[in-house]
């Protein structure tokens, strides 16, 4: 398996259903970073998208978290593609 | 990987805390540990409830506390900070010990919690849940890797099936007799601050090394289901079943007990009444106190069986997905998804309802959720809607239910509507974005849901039922002073029955209290909806407890005994006649009461708990008064429509 690094980081709501990514930034106050890592979904972590729509469920570890779509925005990901 | 132990000073802390996540069988473990031996504690400057129980060591008893579920320390809402504080970060009385349940299957976000635990400092044993999910699913965990991993005791149990518990216990114990604190695992001592990335990093590599999974299957079928149950359309089918399917055993279990109480409330109440000499205290005891007690009772098989539900579904993981299905509807009319739960529970009573909006941080989601709560359709208003259907439609199953539905639905919309109008106006603010984990389905612990509606059974009995059981007496005072002169033909009232036949029958001493009095002040302003002065009675009588009209109707329409005897109190109702002759409940003003009491409050044990959790008097005035406005111009529309419609 090859994993190919893209440069600049794209939005999660840029990633298709199935598809994951390695969160690089997350655009949001403070307490929403600090209870989102607690969910698993933190800076430098692997998420896949499980379904878009409101709200969006993403993969994280052995969990799914549901979370607004306009928090998805916010998330910057590095593509992992094989 | 570790460094030294080091002795803390908290010999002489008594209290145990037990943390975790969410949905990580937190509850069931203290269940277990504590049996039914819990109260709710209280700290200064929250309105949390924190549970604290006994837990029995050889040693003694220590106090348990159970902390709310917590993702990560750092990320509580200020009450549950207010909390933590309280008890974690408390110099004065650090505890002994902490035990720190982690979910098995989902063990590298629970390690990244439990990291931020460790670094506490206080002695801590690791409750490792789950084990046998883990394991089917093809998770192999090792134990003493992980417990070196972790340096702290760490042991494997089914809280949910009642395994490892005692050799948890023995570990406890062990632990507190040493008195040492976690040798911190070095990654996370070597740094002043370790960031959330790097205690994610350290519990990847904990897992890596303490884990191997053969082909794990962890979540495939809780992501098959889901493609259901958070499926826009299906997911919503599926709530409404699931809704149909918990009110169905509300109403068909609920009964039996609730008969019991009734049945024997009123033999108790009869053979009290026999003992005592006849006379006001004999009534007063009678009709104040043991009626007040019993109309408390009343509402406990509901209460109970629907928290049962609600643990068995919150339990299964169901209702993560309720929400997450909800919170896109909730959102548009500006409540958050997590009201979904407290609104479940107000269709028992909105007083667990409103307690269970402590779990939405924002305090204007909060207030928009405690306002428009008792708007909901509780399990008190349910004798004033059967007698309106049996009153409708006595031989139509169908048509009934079609009512009922009706009632509940407009209960629903109103609060939607309500809250919409409160966001655009007293209570505006952005709302907190919705994140919610969707935990694995498993399956759930019946005890834990047992002792979950034992418990809140106990809270409302506590918390409730001396609110109700004072305002039954002043209400029977109201009803009874003042008395009734020596009986004289201007109240005697003729009332035909069976068309022909015609029966003397004297009017009650109720024609002669405050109550009448108000009831007959009320004529006037409700009569646009299609209510007489005994109808308006009723509703003062039942201005504090909604469920008492129909009590009190069947004393103001004469039906002799205690009032239980519906048959006769409907025919009563169907042959009231206006002062012209024409029927008093038609289906015009049988809707309109109807409506009525879908939206007023007539509650006032509510209002205690509006005022307890929004912190003053000012919301719970507001809420009576918006209601009150709302239920009359509803029923004042709803009634002139149909009588224009000729349905009258």
């Amino acid at each position: 398996m090859n994993t190919l690094e893209i440069d600049s980081p794209i939005s999660l709501r840029d990633i298709e259903p199935g598809a994951s990514g390695r969160i690089k930034t997350m655009d949001m106050p403070e307490e929403t970073v600090a209870r989102l890592a607690g969910l698993g979904i933190c800076e430098g972590r692997n998420v896949k998208i499980v379904k878009h729509g409101e709200p969006c469920i993403v993969r994280t570890y052995g969990s799914r978290v549901g979370i607004a779509s306009s928090l998805v925005n916010q998330i910057h990901v590095d593509v992992a593609t094989i | 990987m570790s460094t030294s132990s080091t002795n803390v000073s908290s010999e002489h802390s008594n209290r145990v805390v037990l943390v975790g996540n969410p949905n990580v069988g937190k509850t069931t473990l203290f269940n277990c540990l504590t049996g039914l031996r819990m109260k709710t504690a209280n700290f200064p400057g929250t309105t949390l409830d924190i549970l604290s129980g006994k837990l029995s060591l050889p040693s003694g008893e220590r106090d348990l506390l159970d902390l709310p579920g917590l993702y990560a320390l750092d990320s509580a809402n200020a009450e549950e900070r207010v909390a933590l504080d309280a008890i974690l970060n408390n110099d004065s009385e650090k505890p002994a010990l902490i035990i720190l349940i982690l979910d098995a299957t989902n063990l590298v976000r629970n390690l990244f919690f439990a990291a931020q635990v460790l670094r506490l400092g206080i002695p801590t044993v690791i409750a490792l849940n789950m084990v046998d999910l883990a394991k089917n699913s093809g998770v192999h965990i090792n134990y003493e890797s992980l417990e070196s991993h972790l340096s702290a005791p760490v042991i494997p149990l089914v809280a949910r099936k009642n395994t490892g518990i005692e050799q948890l216990i023995d570990r406890c114990e062990t632990v507190l007799s040493e008195n040492t604190a976690p040798a911190l695992p070095k990654l996370l001592v070597s740094t002043e601050n370790p960031d959330n990335n790097m205690l994610y990093t350290w519990a990847e590599s904990v897992y890596e090394s303490s884990v191997e999974h053969e082909n794990a299957t962890l979540g495939r079928k809780t992501e098959m289901a889901d493609k259901f149950f958070t499926h826009p359309i299906g997911g919503l089918l599926a709530f409404m079943s699931v809704l149909f399917v918990v009110f169905y055993l509300i109403f068909s279990f609920a009964g039996i007990p609730m008969d019991f109480i009734d049945g024997t409330m009123g033999s108790f109440g009869e053979w009290v009444g026999s003992k005592l000499p006849e006379g006001l205290f004999q009534q007063l005891i009678v009709d104040g106190v043991i009626a007040g007690v019993g109309g408390v009772l009343i509402f406990l098989p509901q209460i109970c069986i629907l928290f049962f539900c609600l643990s068995l579904l919150e339990d299964t993981g169901y209702l993560a997905r309720a929400a997450c299905v909800m919170d896109k509807h909730l959102r548009r009319v500006g409540l958050p998804g997590k009201a979904f739960v407290p609104m479940l529970a107000a269709h028992a009573c909105a007083i667990p309802g409103i307690m269970a909006a402590r779990t939405i941080e924002d305090r204007q989601d909060r207030l928009t959720t405690i306002m428009v709560l008792p708007l909901l359709t509780c399990s008190a208003r349910l004798p004033v809607y059967a007698m309106i259907t049996a009153l409708l439609f006595p031989a139509s199953a169908a048509k009934g239910a079609a009512l009922f539905t009706g009632a509940y639905l407009l209960g629903i919309i109103a609060a939607m509507g309500m809250a919409f109008l409160f966001r655009k106006t007293l209570l505006k603010g952005d709302m907190q974005p919705m994140m919610l984990e969707l935990p694995n389905y498993k399956v759930p612990s019946f005890k834990t849901a047992f002792l979950t509606a034992y418990e809140r059974g106990k809270i409302f009995v506590r918390k409730a039922g001396t609110v109700i059981l004072a305002i039954s007496i002043v209400l029977w005072a109201l009803m009874t002073f003042p008395q009734a002169p020596v009986p004289s033909e201007e109240f005697i009232q003729d009332i035909p029955i069976n068309g022909t036949q015609v029966v003397q029958q004297p009017q009650s001493e109720l024609s002669y209290s405050f109550a009448a009095k108000m009831g007959k002040g009320l004529e006037p302003i409700i009569e646009p909806l299609g209510f007489d002065w005994r109808i308006g009675v009723g509703i003062v009588a039942s201005f504090a407890a909604r469920e008492v009209v129909v009590s009190a109707l069947s004393v103001i329409f004469g039906v002799e005994g205690d009032g239980d005897d519906t048959s006769v109190l409907l025919d009563r109702l169907k042959e009231a006649k206006r002062p012209d002759g024409s029927p008093l409940f038609t289906f015009a003003s049988s809707c309109s009461l109807l409506v009525f009491y879908v939206l007023a409050m007539q509650c006032l044990p509510t209002q205690a708990v509006t005022k307890r959790e929004t912190g003053s008097w000012k919301w719970a005035i507001f809420q009576l008064g918006y209601m009150t406005v709302l239920a009359y111009t509803a029923s004042l529309v709803t009634y002139q429509t149909l009588v224009a419609l000729g349905m009258g």
